[in-house]
């Protein structure tokens, strides 16, 4: 069934309008937004709207001159809906599911969305995926730092909240090589390491440390494997969970492209000291416990390795795989 | 977030309301008595069990069948000796082995998946091969409906589908993602000349969604086996702030002490450790992410320290660690961590224990800065790297320090 799911393509994106609702005030990340936008030298922000406690006109910076940007009590207040490109849900995790519905229902032109929190019942992220996810909307989450497409859309915390960071992480620089990761410090860690070792992302997102992500692993493999800016795609995964067993299956489909279309597939797959305990522990993110022999990281290195990918053993190797690709 | 064991009372407990199941057990602790047993099951045949969410008990000794009263005690006696806290105690369900079956039904991306095998009970492994994989979508667990009306003329696998789907729906209520029956004794009967199927639970086991409403209350989680004293404190402090702390006590008298932050980079550093060789001296595994406050950070990192200075390791290293941060701030949650390192500096001096730090994020500058001050101006400096150090590489550092001990 996942395979009818079409969603909106990352070049698509490119060239789109990329309105922003931010749902749940975070003045930190709506700011860094702005920030992003102000670098880029765009002319006018992205944020088109706020919802929050109150209806209400709230200062934020635009570089060093203020701006208003429109807080609304309610969705349907929310003037333009048609506009609306996209939402960051940054609410808590047990709205998650009724913050999707609505936006799915109200705002028509709508590409999709991030969930932030953690939390998101796993009832709720299967509801949103069988919903929304299959009406065609892109959504990203649960616990995901974001979406970002540099210099043109930023998404959430990804990339940094600072001037400083969204400066100095390379993220205002268009490149061709696409991150993606279970995790939303490692996003980060990757867009840093991407950076050191001469490359610049094509785009970024973290779906999340959770047992069903919105946006499937494989899903997000799909938006880099056709999207004709991407050269390289980088890729962390953890134990826990058999989605990269579904990359295998893409990624043996798209070889027979490989020709006319090369890209090359770096991962990493962290996880192996729960080799250490006869029971797996349950590690930092949701899904990261493996109750099965194939959710072991080593077994999804092995399969990964088998399927033409480059796999790190190490961590450290992946700079130094980096610095050797072609710029 | 994430799923969590339930007592094997609290599933059952549920179930058999929802099931409509004649079924009486009794939660127990070392502080049971004989006559409480008694005025609950008045001369009934028993078992007790360790009720910790544990796999495989049959064969690890930790069930007791057919058992009295004064047995039940004796067993819950001599099991605390060893360290188990929770224990259920039942009544004897008297069937035959033929009568045992395996069922177990998890969440799935597409639904239900459902593994089902005539040949149950704690052999099961060894029966792998007979058992039955099948998917209940979403849609169907919701809508079909089991009409008992029509249930008299059913067969009997037609029967043991209403029961399985049932069971999804109960899963659904109660934010389940994993339960097993093993054994599920399927008892065929005839009721005033129809054929039903009486389902008795004999062990079960479920999973339930950290993030779901639990209407059935939070003290349904099973005690942590054998948990160390600083993972309770930790668990509790987790449960008070909305950022992310976490902790495992791997090897009290590791030498190899972690303070992680991040889901994925604690993961990628404690990898480093065991992929280097050093996995039996790491002392702890354990992350703080989601921009902790810098109190919560302070709370967090003392817990670490004292059971880093209580390990008998000869040498004690402390790693520092995290990838760049998208949100939590360095230099808020490094003041936590320095003021948890200022009160012990004097036993950390003692014990020649260097610290190694690597970390990126808003406000890094600031924070490495004030790091590097503060080890150095004590004299426990193993180093402060940035970003521009690749993140296992502190582990290596850090590690090389052990190793150069150990070679003295």
């Amino acid at each position: 069934m996942t395979n009818q799911i079409q969603i909106s393509k990352i070049e698509a994106i490119r060239n789109g309008r990329n309105n922003i609702l931010v749902v749940g005030n975070h003045p930190q990340i709506v700011q860094s937004i702005l920030d992003f936008d102000y670098l880029a030298g765009k002319s006018k922000p992205s944020i088109f709207g706020i919802i929050g406690n109150s209806d209400a006109h709230l200062k934020y910076f635009w570089g060093k001159k203020e701006v208003l940007i429109s807080q609304y009590h309610t969705f349907e207040r929310v003037e333009n809906a048609h506009l609306i490109d996209w939402f960051i849900n940054l609410s808590s995790g047990r709205r998650a599911l009724s913050t999707g519905i609505v936006m799915n229902r109200l705002f028509t032109n709508l590409t999709g969305g991030v969930f932030f929190a953690e939390g998101v019942p796993e009832l709720h992220s299967l509801e949103l995926y069988n919903t929304v996810v299959k009406n065609g909307r892109l959504l990203i989450g649960p616990a995901s730092v974001g979406l970002v497409l540099p210099g043109i859309l930023k998404l959430g915390p990804i990339g940094g909240i600072t001037p400083e960071q969204i400066v100095t992480s390379g993220i205002l620089e268009q490149g061709d090589v696409a991150v993606m990761s279970a995790s939303g410090g490692m996003t980060n860690e990757l867009i840093s390491v991407v950076l050191q070792s001469g490359h610049h992302l094509s785009f970024s997102l973290s779906f999340g440390g959770d047992r069903f992500p919105l946006l499937t692993p494989k899903n997000a493999f799909a938006l880099a494997l056709e999207d004709p800016k991407t050269k390289t795609i980088v890729y962390y995964g953890e134990l826990g969970g058999t989605d990269e067993y579904e990359l295998i299956d893409i990624l043996n489909k798209n070889s027979k492209h490989e020709a006319r279309n090369p890209k090359k597939v770096i991962a990493h797959i962290a996880g192996t000291v729960a080799d250490l305990f006869s029971e797996s522990p349950q590690f930092g993110h949701a899904k990261a416990k493996a109750e099965t022999v194939g959710e072991k990281a080593r077994q999804k290195r092995e399969a990964l390795k088998k399927a033409g990918v480059i796999v790190t053993e190490s961590f450290g190797e992946l700079g130094k795989v980096l610095r050797e690709l072609r710029i | 977030m994430a799923r969590i064991k339930i007592s094997e009372f609290s599933a059952k407990n549920i179930l058999s309301k929802e099931l409509r199941l004649t079924w009486l057990g009794l939660p127990a602790t070392i502080s049971i008595t004989t006559q409480e047993i008694i005025s609950l099951f008045e001369g009934k045949k028993l078992v007790v069990k360790v009720d910790q969410g544990i796999k495989k008990r049959g064969k690890q000794g930790l069930v007791k069948i057919n058992a009295t009263p004064d047995e039940c005690v004796q067993f819950i006696q001599d099991k605390s000796k060893q360290g188990y806290t929770q224990f259920l105690i039942e009544e004897l369900v008297t069937h035959k082995p033929e009568e045992e079956h395996y069922l177990s039904i998890e969440r799935v991306r597409e639904g239900m998946r459902v593994l089902y095998s005539e040949k149950g009970g704690i052999e099961v492994e060894d029966n792998w091969e007979s058992i039955n994989e099948s998917r209940i979508s979403n849609l169907e667990s919701r809508n079909k409906q089991t009409k008992s009306g029509e249930t008299t003329r059913k067969t009997d696998e037609e029967r043991r589908n209403d029961f399985v789907i049932k069971l999804c729906q109960i899963m659904d209520k109660y934010h389940f993602s994993f339960l097993e029956i093993n054994p599920l004794v399927e008892l065929q009967a005839t009721v005033s000349k129809l054929q039903t199927t009486n389902f008795q639970l004999l062990d079960c086991a479920v999973l339930a969604d950290d993030a779901g409403s639990r209407p059935y209350g939070s003290s349904s989680a099973v005690d942590e086996l054998s948990e160390h004293p600083a993972e309770k404190q930790v668990r509790q402090l987790d449960a008070t702030t909305p950022a992310s702390l976490k902790l495992k006590v791997i090897n009290p008298n590791g030498s190899i002490w972690m303070l992680l932050s991040g889901g994925g980079a604690s993961l990628v550093l404690a990898d480093e450790v065991a992929d280097l060789g050093y996995g039996k001296e790491l002392g702890n595994y354990g992350e703080y992410s989601g921009s902790p406050s810098t109190e919560d950070t302070y709370l967090y990192t003392k817990t670490i320290i004292k059971t880093m200075l209580d390990s008998k390791a000869e040498k004690k290293v402390l790693v520092i660690a995290g990838g760049v941060a998208n949100f939590t701030d360095v230099t808020k949650t490094f003041k936590g961590i320095i003021q948890a390192l200022k009160e012990e500096i004097a036993l950390l001096q003692k014990q020649h224990i260097q610290v190694y730090v690597r970390r990126g994020g808003p406000n890094q500058d600031k924070g490495l800065a004030l790091m590097h001050k503060f080890l150095s101006d004590n004299e426990i400096l193993g180093h402060v790297a940035g970003p521009e150090m690749v993140l296992t590489e502190i582990v290596k550092k850090a590690l090389s320090e052990i190793q150069n001990s150990n070679n003295k």
